[in-house]
């Protein structure tokens, strides 16, 4: 294949995989930040082919087409965010599945299963120190362990 | 029977498979079983995508492509989404290497200062603010794996076959309608001038797109302020 | 072999650039606590000489002394951090201010004449690493963008209050001032018609006239901006040792410490460089150096040490005014950037542009050259700005309060009071 048909055939093939990856991620993940995140994933890989399609035209429109998208997903990352920061304010969590009232009528509700136990999700141990003068009053569990940051 | 194209079905298929055992589903296990078989699902795909040039060119052009695709799988599949955000901005920078590898320097840049510098590095306070202590019960389990996993197979397979049959050599491009040469790239997409022909095919063919991309920009801010003001009362 | 010849070009300037920027980190950390030292009045290092003797000069194995210290620490990784990221933040902070030297020049070019001829080399060498990309400076920009990460992941690794705080405000801070880092350039590229470096100092060459002549409101907004960026005082209330321990950098010892104080040093040198670049003629002097592109080598060779004694100078500038001055606040931060830098950063981008597009009449109006009405232009914007802002906004001008209501207005014998 010539050089500039192999290229283009290679781009539209890595766009197609961004896309399908974000398609894959959208529809999957619960979190608010990384559903927005497969989006945007799918506008890149709609960039790579507008780039890819300009340069076998040989017009700048490919290149300025994606330039738009840049600042259209600027817009649209800054009124998502907003709106995800709203849905946090009220619920307490980046959680899709929390909200459930606007599921259709005949949908059951999403029941979460709870979680098999995960090694290496035990909680921090303080670090040991020689113990020095009066020993505090704390229950022993607070000694020992505490959350994250 | 004898041309169906065997590779890119066992590759797709496979790339199905290790997606949905790398998809967060409530176990660690099958992880790793899931990293190891996307890579033999990308190796297999890589190999029957058509050469590039010399080996220089085709080497770079392989290696971005495999970062940026790798970047994007990690991004949606690990389990933290501090790391999802992390790998999305490896993908943008492996996308940015693919817009210069092409020959457009300044989506390049624009890409990494505008998306990776600024939306994303906002993305990443949000979380960090939200979610201080990392995975959450929601972040291990995703929802319907299996279909999600499906729904890639089948849109990937779909727009790969379009793309094979469009440049197989009997296809619809044959011989190569519109390909351009390089002297007319030279004068036109790849000019050593890039910025100057790019801004002036901005401000001069595209001005009033600008314009209202500029309107939309100030909508957008404007909004997403009203929308987060609204709630302080 | 072909391929490695063409290689060899790149590589030999990567090594120079690297060699001599990471040589110019540790001394340039000499120099500083010399210069705090003299503001001080104090002796500064004195001590360390010549390594493994008693040979005191002047201090100068100092830095030696202290990369061996670095290296040798006992360096271990503590268990409550995010160890993946831990380990990635200051390589990322690293790598973007290492690698935003490619489309720095160092001089102008190296005439192909001083070359034997078996070596075949017909054109001359352009000292800048990556001198074909375009877009020079927003490549820049760009690893600035990406540098951010490597604060706000390194406070976030940490696993710590204080460190998390540190990387959200610093981020924060960067985040803010690339906004008038860009506006204040955008007059600089409007004046020089290119985004190339090199382009840029040809330009002021040509009419022998720097851009700090002609838009010294872009040089203030630009100046401000980019110590903000080098998070160098009055700018540096990120790592304010009396309020945030160490702010991000607080868990990290070693050699991860060593990386990223020596990737905010490169940031200040970075920033000397573009300032000299952008507004300060670059190699270009008055009579010495000439404007063209063919040069002789003694030309050549002097454009690179006027190049280098200005950024030297620069950095003299930016030390002595991390002696001088007491640092801002966080909200007077913030506010010095949205509230008074861009609309600054604007208003100089309006009378560049108006300049541009009118300037023509109107010098012709004057009996001027067109640089004389842009200047005449620029410095009339510096002066009316100060002015406004002065007068309107009370952050700029200090923090003292104005517009009292007369009943809450301080009596005239306050002291006596107290």
């Amino acid at each position: 294949m010539p050089y500039e048909v192999a290229l283009l055939n290679n781009y539209l093939l890595v766009g197609a995989a961004l896309f399908g990856i974000g398609l894959v991620g959208f529809v999957s993940r619960r979190n608010l930040i990384v559903m927005f995140l497969s989006a945007e994933m799918m506008l890149q890989g709609v960039s790579l082919s507008l780039v890819a399609w300009g340069r076998f035209h040989n017009d700048f429109g490919g290149q300025l087409l994606v330039l738009f998208i840049i600042a259209v997903a600027a817009c649209e990352a800054a009124v998502a965010l907003a709106m995800i920061t709203m849905l946090f304010r009220r619920s307490g969590k980046l959680d899709a599945a929390h909200w459930q009232t606007l599921r259709e009528a005949n949908q059951p509700r999403f029941h979460e299963e709870p979680l098999p136990e995960e090694f290496g999700d035990q909680p921090l141990p303080w670090p040991r120190l020689t113990p020095a003068g009066i020993q505090p009053d704390v229950p022993r569990e607070k000694i020992d362990y505490r959350p994250k940051v | 029977m004898n041309d169906l194209p065997i590779i890119p079905i066992l590759a797709t298929l496979l790339g199905g498979l290790a997606f949905w055992l790398m998809l967060p589903r409530g176990t660690a296990r099958g992880r790793g079983v899931g990293a190891l078989a996307m890579a033999m699902a990308l190796g297999l795909a890589g190999s029957q995508m058509p050469r590039v040039g010399d080996w220089l060119d085709n080497s770079v052009f392989f290696i971005l492509a495999a970062v940026t695709i790798v970047s994007a799988v990690a991004a949606v599949t690990f389990r933290n989404p501090v790391y999802c955000a992390i790998w999305f901005g490896q993908m943008l920078l492996g996308t940015a290497g693919l817009f210069l590898f092409t020959g457009a320097q300044f989506l390049a840049v624009a890409t990494t200062v505008v998306y990776a510098g600024a939306i994303l590095v906002t993305f990443l306070f949000v979380l960090m603010l939200a979610q201080p202590e990392g995975k959450a019960a929601y972040d291990r389990v995703s929802w319907e794996a299996m279909l999600a996993a499906a729904t890639g197979v089948v849109v990937v397979a779909a727009l790969s076959m379009i793309i094979g049959r469009t440049f197989a050599p009997e296809g619809a491009l044959y011989p190569w309608l519109g390909m351009p040469t390089s002297q007319q790239l030279a004068a036109n997409v790849l000019t050593p001038a890039h910025v100057a022909r790019l801004g002036g095919e901005l401000f001069g063919r595209y001005l009033i797109a600008i314009e209202v991309a500029g309107v939309l920009l100030l909508v957008a801010l404007v909004g997403a302020a009203v929308i987060i003001g609204r709630e302080k009362r | 072999m072909h391929l490695l010849l063409l290689l060899l070009e790149p590589l030999l300037k990567i090594a120079v650039v690297i060699g001599g920027l990471m040589t110019a980190a540790a001394y340039l950390v000499l120099v500083e606590r010399w210069m705090a030292a003299w503001m001080q009045d104090r002796l500064g290092p004195n001590r360390v000489g010549i390594p493994l003797t008693k040979i005191r000069l002047f201090g100068l194995g100092q830095p030696i002394a202290d990369g061996v210290k670095f290296l040798c620490k006992a360096e271990f990784t503590q268990e409550h951090v995010d160890k993946a990221l831990f380990l990635l933040a200051p390589l990322i902070m690293f790598i973007t201010a290492m690698a935003a030297f490619a489309v720095v020049p160092f001089g102008s070019v190296i005439p192909p004449d001083i070359f034997p001829a078996s070596w075949g080399i017909k054109e001359p060498i352009r000292l800048m690493v990556a001198p074909g990309l375009d877009v020079g400076i927003i490549y820049m920009f760009a690893l600035g963008s990406i540098a951010v990460y490597g604060v706000v992941l390194g406070g976030w690794a940490s696993n710590n209050k204080y460190s998390f705080l540190g990387g959200l405000r610093s981020s924060a801070q960067l985040v803010s001032y690339e906004l008038p880092l860009g506006l204040g350039i955008v007059g600089v590229l409007l004046a020089s018609g290119s985004l190339r470096l090199d382009a840029i100092i040809g330009e002021q060459a040509r009419t022998g006239v720097w851009n700090i002549l002609t838009q010294p409101l872009g040089f203030l907004v630009f100046c401000v901006a980019s110590f903000a960026e080098a998070a160098r005082l009055p700018f540096d209330l990120p790592e304010a040792e009396q309020e945030l321990v160490g702010g991000y950098h607080t868990e990290y010892l070693g050699i991860k410490l060593m990386m990223y104080l020596v990737a905010e040093f490169l940031h200040m040198v970075t920033a000397a460089f573009l300032l000299v670049i952008l507004f300060l003629g670059g190699w270009h002097l008055w009579g010495l150096t000439g404007a063209g592109e063919v040069v002789t080598w003694p030309i050549a060779l002097l454009r690179v040490i006027v190049l280098l004694a200005k950024v030297m100078g620069m950095i003299l500038f930016f030390m002595l005014c991390r002696w001088s001055w007491p640092r801002f606040r966080y909200d007077q931060l913030m506010d010095i950037a949205w509230k008074v830098m861009i609309p600054l950063g604007l208003v100089n981008l309006i009378v560049v542009a108006t300049c541009n597009e009118f300037g023509m009449p109107l010098a012709r109006w004057m009996g001027v050259s067109a640089e004389w009405a842009m200047m005449a232009a620029g410095w009339f914007a510096l002066l009316a700005s100060w002015l406004v802002v002065s007068l309107l906004d009370p952050t700029a001008g200090g923090n003292r309060p104005r517009h009292l209501r007369p009943a809450e207005a301080i009596p005239a014998d306050w002291e006596a009071q107290s």
